[in-house]
């Protein structure tokens, strides 16, 4: 039973290997019109420069909404059973992700509430960029 | 896209069922075959085909013609998901305008089980291939479940109020024998069903099914007599809202005006409106769109309207994908062919009293967060 994955690219491969080896969410910058784009392309969405350049995000963000998702659909999933907090986040770095916040007591998530990158020695078993509750309101 | 000489002559439906029971093509032909009989027109006629279809691929409209026997002169297989189908009537009629094709069948469906569902809400395009399903994100229940606490966070929008829609459209797809569901649905039922995805429940989601649905445009003199459909006005629009995952609002904002403006009506002048169903909170988000309410105020819409067929806002009067059948391909075609049936007379035990002009919404390609695509026609009888 296969977990489903990211297909790694030339294009993604940047930001994949940022979380994977150092737990950074990395972004693509413009360095003609400012945008910041997430997830990875292989031109600005914005403004069509092809100087797109990777850099780490600050970590932090704030949630927009969230769901406490109960019925997962890839089979390996739905056999582990487990509750999964999805969340949509503003970054402060500007793009919005999708993604999850590591999290015991759910009840302590919050729309506005404030989420760092996840930095837990067990991270390498997500194979993108995840979150967790921020303990300071930052 | 308004048009005076061509319309919609004919429509039809497969028998609609949880797990399939034959190919797609195979209730794409049963679909095809009952709107030709709807329309009094012969097989020989048709000289295009539109297709909307999940499964179909790496079939096509061209596979399904030789499938059908059909020689044609247009051939289309549409792309925005099920927004798509809306679209293709839109583009069926233009092809009919300009003379490229003189009878174009619009088909949508699928032949599916749960796997085949899951297998592709997973591998849906891309960025969800590769940027959600690897998340453990729950599909589409996960953002849109999202989008739901986000409206009841900003606006107070309550589930009392939402259930209203999914409660109303099992009582009219009770009086509707194609659906597949045969018992009524309470407010309670539906508040204290399973979650799903929190605040998702059970019945604020579409369960899959297999079938097909047609919709045949031609010259409006080919009609039968008092069975012709015209389209007062169509509009699509895609990736509106770039970059944002969770947004309350959609692509039907954008053509609101255009849509009336075009049609010559106004929002009183529908006598049914067939929305695109895939939660009742996205119901929700295109009757503010469509400026049937505020943004915001479509809590209050609901407490104040009854959307059975026979209410004050006869909504998604055949039941719609919540209490009818959710096909797939058919989806976003199913309110086309139930406001034709009801501009008809032909709606039987649901037919909303007097029905002259509908208005039909589609809904579809979700991609990272949110659907990408809006479409919407107004339709109305012909020669009224």
């Amino acid at each position: 039973m296969e977990f489903p994955m990211p297909t790694e690219d030339s294009v993604n491969k940047p930001m994949l290997t940022g979380w994977r080896e150092r737990g950074e969410l990395v972004l693509q910058h413009c360095p003609d019109c400012g945008a910041v784009t997430y997830y990875p392309r292989k031109i600005c969405p914005s403004c069509w420069s092809r100087k797109l350049e990777s850099r780490p995000s600050s970590g932090g963000g704030r949630i927009i909404s969230f769901s406490i998702v109960h019925r997962g659909v890839d089979e390996a999933f739905r056999q582990q059973g487990k509750l999964v907090t999805l969340a949509a986040v503003q970054t402060d770095d500007g793009p919005q992700v999708i993604t999850r916040i590591i999290v015991e007591d759910t009840s302590q998530v919050k729309i506005g509430g404030r989420v760092r990158l996840y930095a837990g020695s067990d991270r390498a078993q997500f194979p993108l960029p995840v979150y967790a509750l921020a303990t300071d309101d930052a | 896209m308004r048009s005076d000489d061509v319309g919609i002559i004919g429509y039809g439906s497969s028998v609609y069922e949880k797990n399939g029971t034959q190919p797609t093509f195979a209730y794409l032909a049963d679909a095809a075959a009952a709107c030709l009989e709807s329309a009094g027109i012969s097989k020989q006629e048709i000289d295009g085909v539109a297709l909307s279809s999940f499964h179909a691929p790496p079939d096509n409209a061209v596979t399904l013609g030789e499938y059908l026997g059909l020689e044609l002169k247009w051939a289309h297989f549409y792309t925005a998901a099920s927004a798509g189908p809306v679209i293709s009537v839109m583009e069926a009629v233009r092809a009919v305008e300009s003379g490229v094709a003189n009878c174009v069948l619009c088909l949508g469906g699928d032949s599916r089980t749960m796997d085949d569902f899951r297998h592709l809400i997973s591998r849906f395009n891309y960025a969800v291939a590769n940027y959600a399903a690897p998340l453990n994100f729950g599909g589409m229940n996960g953002f849109f479940s999202m989008i739901q606490r986000r409206h009841m966070h900003e606006y107070g929008t309550k589930r009392e109020q939402l259930g209203r829609i999914a409660v109303a459209q099992r009582h009219n797809g009770l009086r509707n024998p194609q659906s597949i569901f045969t018992t009524e649905l309470t407010l309670d039922d539906y508040l204290n069903a399973r979650l799903i995805a929190d605040p998702l429940r059970l019945y604020d989601c579409p369960m899959p099914a297999s079938g097909a649905d047609a919709i045949l445009v031609a010259p409006l003199d080919r009609a039968r007599p008092g069975k012709g459909v015209r389209i007062l006005s169509g509009f699509q629009r895609h990736n509106h809202l770039p970059g944002e995952i969770c947004p309350l609002r959609g692509g039907w904002e954008t053509f609101r005006e255009s849509l009336f403006d075009e049609a010559g009506v106004s929002h009183a002048d529908l006598d049914l409106v067939q929305l695109y169903d895939d939660y009742p909170i996205m119901v929700s988000i295109q009757l503010e769109d469509l400026g049937f309410c505020k943004k915001g105020e479509v809590g209050q819409f609901l407490d104040s309207h009854t959307m059975t067929f026979d209410g004050s806002f006869p909504l998604n009067t055949g039941g719609g994908q919540l209490s009818c059948a959710a096909t797939a391909g058919g989806g976003g075609l199913i309110g086309v062919v139930e406001t034709v049936c009801q501009l008809r007379g032909e709606a039987g035990d649901r037919q909303v009293a007097s029905a002259r002009t509908g208005l039909v919404s589609g809904f579809g390609m979700v991609s990272y967060g949110h659907g990408l695509s809006a479409s919407a026609l107004i339709l109305q009888k012909a020669g009224e």
